[in-house]
């Protein structure tokens, strides 16, 4: 079951997804699911995650994604314990999620189903 | 249960620890510890995790750390595969580790709480640290110096 404040998900930036696929799955044995030509999602790692290849939209380095069933509410506590917002709420395929910089400068991102 | 290849460990960097803990515990109810002057581990998540404030053992940026049950063969695996070795394995409280850069141009890690292909040396292998718990689970692996 997905809880609020976990670590859900971690996002990678990917240049040459197929090049990425052939050496997780070669040297660790993770599974892929492809979304559309710029990005794959990984299973069988631990941690869900994916790979970005999208040089725009995309992450710029490796991102840990946390889960909130109320998003607006999460991002309000974020701030109110300090957090920098980064990238204010958006949608995307299956959900959507905001970026925080938390108090040293690290950038997460925070996510939900609805 | 470690699973070898999984991701096990995220590492942040982390400047004022005390700030840290304040804000992880305030805003997401993570439990975290103080396991050294310089680092914070934290739990309450499927992935286990710690805040470093050592910028020359710690990373520069997130960490995301694999687990391998042997280091040796996971890093031979790891460069047959296209992987570039920017860290040769080094001794960390608790195990050893090493890093590498993938295709996408991430830099990630493996890490082993077992000890190298005997004989292990106390320098090399130090696994079981007392103060570094996350690390410990498989204490009674340590081995004595031969």
């Amino acid at each position: 079951m997905r809880e609020d404040g976990k670590i859900d998900y971690v996002e990678f930036p990917g240049a040459d997804l197929s090049e990425v696929k052939r050496f997780y799955g070669a040297a660790f044995g993770w599974t892929f699911q492809d979304y559309g030509p710029a990005y794959v999602a990984f299973e069988g790692a631990g941690v869900d995650g994916g790979f970005d290849a999208d040089r725009a939209e995309g992450v710029a380095k490796p991102m840990v994604v946390l889960f909130a069933h109320d998003l607006e509410a999460m991002l309000e506590r974020i701030r109110g314990a300090g957090g920098v917002i980064t990238r204010p709420i958006l949608g995307f395929p299956g959900g959507r999620r905001f970026h925080f910089r938390d108090p040293s400068g690290n950038e997460l991102g925070v996510w939900s189903e609805t | 249960m470690r699973v070898d290849g999984q991701i096990a460990f995220v590492e942040f960097p982390g400047r004022d620890l005390g700030q840290m803990r304040r804000f992880y515990g305030a805003a997401f109810g993570w439990v975290s510890e103080h396991q050294r002057h310089d680092y914070v581990a934290f739990r309450g998540n499927d992935v286990e995790g710690g805040f470093s404030a050592n910028p020359s053992q710690g990373p520069v940026e997130p960490l995301v750390v694999f687990y391998a049950s042997d280091l040796e063969t996971v890093r031979a695996r790891v460069q047959l595969a296209g992987g570039e070795i920017t860290r040769d394995i080094f001794a960390i409280p608790g195990g050893r580790r090493f890093q590498f850069r993938d295709p996408g141009e991430n830099e990630v890690a493996v890490w082993s709480d077992t000890c190298p292909p005997p004989p292990p040396t106390a320098s090399t292998c130090r696994v079981g640290s007392a103060f570094w718990r996350p690390w410990t689970a498989r204490r009674e692996r340590s081995h004595v110096a031969a």
